[in-house]
C-alpha cells in the first residue's frame, strides 16, 4: 500500500469546555463554521493533508471533551501527541487561567519521551508560541496549525538526521509540545 | 529514543562454530545459524536486548529480529557488533549501557557469537514480565523439551517488540494472563494433513459451525456418548464413501476450539480438576432469531388500568414494552411510570396529589437559583461553574431539531431552567457534560417544565454513575462489556486485545448519553423506553453494545482496524444504526446466554442479573469496582483544580502501545 504521506503527526486539542475546540477543528478540517455544533463526547479525531515545503504531512487532529471529570478518558490519548494546541476563550476569564492546568495535566500524562523536551521547554516558561484565532472569522487557524506542523518537522527532520534511525522495533519521538493558547475571539461565540 | 542506542547489525557474520559451543544452556535451546548465506527479510527489529542466560559471559547486548527465511519466520537474536579497532569503543559502549552498565560485559566477548534462531512454528507462547531493571521477554517452546529462552529489554520497551510481534504472527493474548501470548500453530505438514483427515471423515454433516459446537458442547457435558457417537460416524466414513466435503472450515473450527480448551487448562495445571471444568470458556449454542413485538397500543394500557386508575398488571406492560416500545401517544403518559415518578399502582386521586406537590418542589427549587442576588454569585464558585457549563451546552444541544432550533427558543430556556434546577435537586452532581442529552428528548416529548423535571430526575437515577467524579461508573461498565464480549465473541475480543482497544474507550460515547448520539430522536426515544423496562436483565444496554460491534466486526476485520480506525469507524456509525434488528440481535444474545446459564462465569452472571454460583470465591473484577449502588446523592464534586489523573490498570498498558503505534500511522 503507497503511503500518501511523508509524516503523521498527531496533535491535541485541549481546553476547558465549550471554549471552541471543536469550532477551531471544524475550520481547519472544513473550512467551515457552524453555530450549532454539539458539545464533544469522548474524543474523536479529524484528518486533514497538508504539504510543507514539498512534504505531505497527514494532521490527525484530536478534538477532546473539555470537562475535568472526562479527562481520566481523554488523558490515555495523550500519548504519543506530537502537538498540542491549547484553547481559551478570550470572553472567558477563567478558561484562561485554566490553561496553566491543562499544562500540568499534559506532564503528568503525556508519555516520558516528550516529557524530557518538555522539561526543557518549560525552563522559559513562556516560550510557548501563542496566536489569537477566530474559527468564525476564520483568521490565524490555517496559520496556527501549519506554525504548529511545522515546528514538529523541523524537530522530526533534526531528529532523523541525528540519528539514522533503525528499522522497525524503535520509533522515534519527534515529540514537541508547543503550547499554543489559540484565542478565541468574543464574537464567534455561538449564538 | 535514547542516543547511542543504535548499533550496527552484523549482516551475516561468519562465526566458529567453536564460538557457539560457549552458549549458554539457554541459548542452546536456539538454531545457530548454519554456514549459509541465506538471506533473510528483516520484519521487526529492536535493538539494545539483551539475551538472558545463566553464565554471565553471553550477557550482551544484541538486536532481537524477526526474520522471514524461505517461508518461515524465526525469532533471531544477534549480538552488537562493535568495530574493535575504534578507539571510540569504550565511549559508544558506555552510551549503549546507560546506567545499567554493570549487567553487560565486554562486548569483544560476544561480538563474534553467531547469530541465534528459533523457528516460530516451535513457539508456543512468549510471555512479558516486568523487573526492576527493564521488562523481560520469555519464548517458550513447544514439544518436550519445553525450554525457554529469555531476552532483557533494559529501557522497558518489550511491549514494542511485542506490539510488532502480534502484527505478524498469528498470536492471541491470554484471557489468564494478560501477558502471556499464545502463538496459534502454524500449518506445518502434519496439521494440514490432520485437518484433512477431519474434513474427509465428514464428522459433521449439518451446517459447519453449529455442527462442531454441538458437537464440542456434547463432548465436555457427555463426554463418553459424544465420543461413541463421533466413532460410529468415522465407522460410516470408513463402510461408506463420504457424501461431500465441507471445507476446511469445520476442522479449523474444531482445531481452534480444541485449542481454546488447551489454553485454560494449561493456565490452570496444578489446580483442582473442577476448577479447571468451571473455568472453561462456555461455547454459546447458535442465537435464536428474535422478532420484535409491536409498541404497547392505547387498547392494551386501557385495558391495564384499573377503575381507579391503578396499572394492574406492571409486568405484562413491561414486557410488551420491552418487546415493542410505546405507542408514540402514550408515551409521556407511560415514561412516567417506566421513570418512577409515578407508582403503577397509584390511583387517579393519589397521582393527582402527587403530581401537584411535585409541581410545586420544582418550582421552589428553581426558585432557588432564580433568587440569587449578583454578590451571592459572585461569592459561590462551585455554582458559578455549573451555571457556566449549562449555559454552554443547552445552547449546543439539539439546536438542529425544530424544537430547540433558532434564536431566542423558549424550549432552549426550558432545557437551562430544568437543568439548573436539577443543580438545585442534586448540587453535589451537578451538572456534567452529557446531562443535556438526556433532557432534551424528555423535554421535547413533553414540553411541560415539571414532567420533564421529575421524570429526568427519574432517568438520572438510573444513570448517575456515568457522570461520576472518577469516572468509575463508566470504567465499570466498559469493562463488564469486555466480559461479556470474552465470552459471546472470544475471537473478536482478541482481536479488540490485540489492537489496543480492550479498554473498550471507543464505547464511551455509547454509553455516557445511552446511544443518544448514535440515533435519531425517535429512535432513542424508542430505544430508551425498551431500556427502562429493565427487561430481560439489567445491563441489557451492554448487550445492545455487544449487538452493534456484532453487525459491525466484519468490517473492521475486514480493514484490519487498528486502534484509531475501530474509534473511527464507530464514532462514524453515528444515525446510521439499524435499531430494530440490533435489539432483536440483542436479545438473541441474552437468550444464548440463558442457554448455558450454569456454564457462565460469575463475572458474566452478576452482569446480567443471575445469582453466582461461587460466591465464596469471589470475583476480583466485578467485586472491586461494583460496589456502587447507584445512589446519586453519593457523588461529591471536589473543589475545580486538576486532579491527577491516573490510568489504572485500565488503560495503562495499552495506552502505552497505543502512543507508540500512532507513530506509525
Amino acid at each position: 500500500m503507497a503511503k500518501t504521506y511523508d509524516y503523521l503527526f498527531k496533535l491535541l486539542l485541549i481546553g476547558d469546555s465549550g471554549v471552541g475546540k471543536t469550532c477551531v477543528l471544524f475550520r481547519f478540517s472544513e473550512d467551515a463554521f457552524n453555530t450549532s455544533f454539539i458539545s464533544t463526547i469522548g474524543i474523536d479525531f479529524k484528518i486533514r493533508t497538508i504539504e510543507m515545503d514539498g512534504k505531505k504531512i497527514k494532521l490527525q487532529i484530536w478534538d477532546t471533551a473539555g470537562q475535568e471529570r472526562f479527562r481520566t478518558i481523554t488523558t490515555a490519548y495523550y500519548r504519543g501527541a506530537m502537538g498540542i494546541m491549547l484553547v481559551y476563550d478570550i470572553t472567558n476569564e477563567k478558561s484562561f487561567e485554566n490553561i496553566k492546568n491543562w499544562i500540568r495535566n499534559i506532564e503528568e500524562n503525556a508519555s516520558a519521551d516528550v516529557s524530557k523536551e518538555r522539561g526543557e521547554q518549560l525552563a522559559v516558561e513562556y516560550g510557548i508560541k501563542f496566536m489569537e484565532t477566530s474559527a468564525k472569522g476564520s483568521i490565524n487557524v490555517e496559520e496556527a496549525f501549519y506554525t504548529l506542523a511545522r515546528d514538529i518537522k523541523a524537530k522530526t527532520e533534526k531528529k532523523l538526521e541525528a540519528s539514522n534511525p533503525p528499522k522497525g522495533g524503535h520509533q522515534l519521538k519527534p515529540a514537541e509540545p508547543q503550547r499554543k493558547p489559540t484565542n478565541w475571539l468574543s464574537r464567534c461565540s455561538l449564538l | 529514543m535514547p542516543k547511542g542506542y543504535v548499533v550496527n547489525i552484523p549482516r551475516s557474520r561468519r562465526v566458529s562454530r567453536s564460538r557457539s559451543n560457549q552458549l549458554s544452556k539457554a541459548a542452546d535451546t536456539l538454531e545457530t545459524m548454519e554456514e549459509s548465506g541465506e538471506q533473510g527479510t528483516e520484519l521487526v527489529s529492536h535493538h539494545g536486548v539483551i539475551l538472558k542466560s545463566s553464565p554471565k559471559s553471553y550477557d550482551c547486548s544484541g538486536t532481537l529480529s524477526l526474520m522471514l527465511y524461505g517461508r518461515n519466520k524465526y525469532i533471531e537474536w544477534k549480538a552488537a557488533e562493535v568495530n574493535v579497532d575504534s578507539d571510540t569503543q569504550d565511549h559508544e559502549w558506555a552510551v549503549v549501557s546507560t546506567g545499567r552498565s554493570s549487567r553487560h560485559r565486554s562486548n569483544s566477548e560476544c561480538a563474534r557469537a553467531e547469530p541465534l534462531r528459533l523457528n516460530t512454528v516451535n513457539l508456543k507462547s512468549f510471555r512479558v514480565s516486568r523487573h526492576r531493571h527493564g521488562q523481560h521477554l520469555t519464548f517458550a517452546q513447544r514439544g518436550e523439551s519445553r525450554s525457554f529462552t529469555t531476552f532483557i529489554f533494559h529501557q522497558g520497551n518489550a511491549d514494542v517488540f511485542v506490539k510488532s510481534l502480534l502484527g505478524q504472527l498469528k498470536a492471541y493474548r491470554s484471557r489468564r494472563d494478560r501477558n502471556l501470548y499464545h502463538l496459534e500453530e502454524e500449518d506445518s505438514q502434519e496439521t494440514q494433513e490432520l485437518r484433512r483427515s477431519f474434513a474427509e471423515l465428514n464428522l459433521f454433516p449439518e451446517t459447519a459451525p453449529y455442527g462442531v459446537w454441538n458437537f464440542i458442547g456434547q463432548f465436555r457435558q457427555r463426554p463418553y456418548e459424544a465420543t461413541m457417537g463421533a466413532f460410529c460416524k468415522i465407522t460410516d466414513a470408513l463402510l461408506y464413501k463420504p457424501v461431500e466435503n465441507d471445507d476446511n472450515s469445520v476442522a479449523e473450527l474444531l482445531n481452534h476450539s480444541l485449542m481454546e480448551e488447551d489454553t485454560v487448562i494449561a493456565n490452570v495445571s496444578g489446580e483442582e480438576y473442577e476448577v479447571i471444568e468451571s473455568k472453561a470458556t462456555p461455547i454459546l449454542p447458535s442465537r435464536p432469531l428474535v422478532t420484535r413485538g409491536s409498541p404497547l397500543s392505547v387498547e392494551r394500557w386501557a385495558q391495564a388500568t384499573a377503575a381507579d386508575g391503578r396499572v394492574t398488571d406492571s409486568a405484562a406492560i413491561k414486557k410488551i414494552v420491552f418487546h415493542g416500545g410505546v405507542n408514540p401517544s402514550l408515551r409521556y403518559e407511560v415514561w412516567k411510570y417506566l421513570l418512577g415518578y409515578y407508582p403503577w399502582n397509584s390511583t387517579y386521586a393519589e397521582r393527582m396529589s402527587l403530581r401537584k406537590s411535585k409541581v410545586e418542589e420544582y418550582f421552589q427549587m428553581k426558585q432557588q437559583w432564580r433568587s440569587m442576588t449578583p454578590g451571592q454569585e459572585e461569592r459561590f464558585s462551585d455554582f458559578r461553574d455549573r451555571k457556566s457549563l449549562i449555559d454552554k451546552d443547552v445552547k449546543r444541544t439539539d439546536r438542529v431539531l425544530p424544537f430547540y432550533a433558532g434564536d431566542d427558543n423558549r424550549n432552549v430556556e426550558l432545557l437551562n431552567d430544568i437543568l439548573m434546577t436539577y443543580v438545585m435537586y442534586n448540587f453535589d452532581l451537578g451538572y456534567v457534560q452529557g446531562m443535556s442529552d438526556l433532557l432534551s428528548p424528555l423535554l421535547q416529548l413533553m414540553s411541560n417544565e415539571a414532567d420533564a423535571f421529575w421524570c429526568f430526575v427519574g432517568f438520572m437515577d438510573r444513570t448517575c454513575t456515568n457522570f461520576d467524579m472518577d469516572q468509575a461508573g463508566m470504567k465499570l461498565q466498559l469493562q463488564q462489556l469486555h466480559t461479556l464480549l470474552s465470552i459471546i465473541d472470544p475471537q473478536f475480543t482478541r482481536y479488540l486485545d490485540e489492537h489496543e482497544s480492550g479498554n473498550m474507550f471507543f464505547c464511551f460515547r455509547w454509553l455516557l448519553v445511552l446511544f443518544k448520539r448514535e440515533f435519531s430522536q425517535e429512535d432513542i426515544m424508542r430505544l430508551w423506553e425498551v431500556f427502562w423496562s429493565d427487561l430481560p436483565c439489567p445491563n441489557f444496554h451492554l448487550l445492545f453494545c455487544a449487538a452493534i460491534l456484532d453487525t459491525e466486526k466484519e468490517n473492521l476485520y475486514a480493514n484490519n482496524c487498528g486502534f484509531t480506525e475501530i474509534l473511527k469507524h464507530v464514532n462514524d456509525l453515528s444515525l446510521r444504526i439499524d435499531l430494530e434488528s440490533t435489539l432483536s440481535k440483542a436479545e438473541g444474545l441474552y437468550l444464548q446466554l440463558m442457554n448455558i446459564e450454569s456454564d457462565l462465569p460469575d463475572a458474566v452472571r452478576t452482569i446480567i442479573g443471575l445469582e453466582p454460583l461461587h460466591p465464596e470465591e469471589g470475583d476480583s473484577e466485578s467485586d472491586s469496582i461494583g460496589e456502587d449502588d447507584g445512589d446519586c446523592s453519593n457523588h461529591t464534586e471536589h473543589d475545580s483544580s486538576i486532579e491527577t489523573v491516573s490510568l489504572g490498570a485500565l488503560s495503562g498498558e495499552v495506552a502505552y502501545d497505543r502512543g507508540i503505534n500512532l507513530q506509525y500511522m
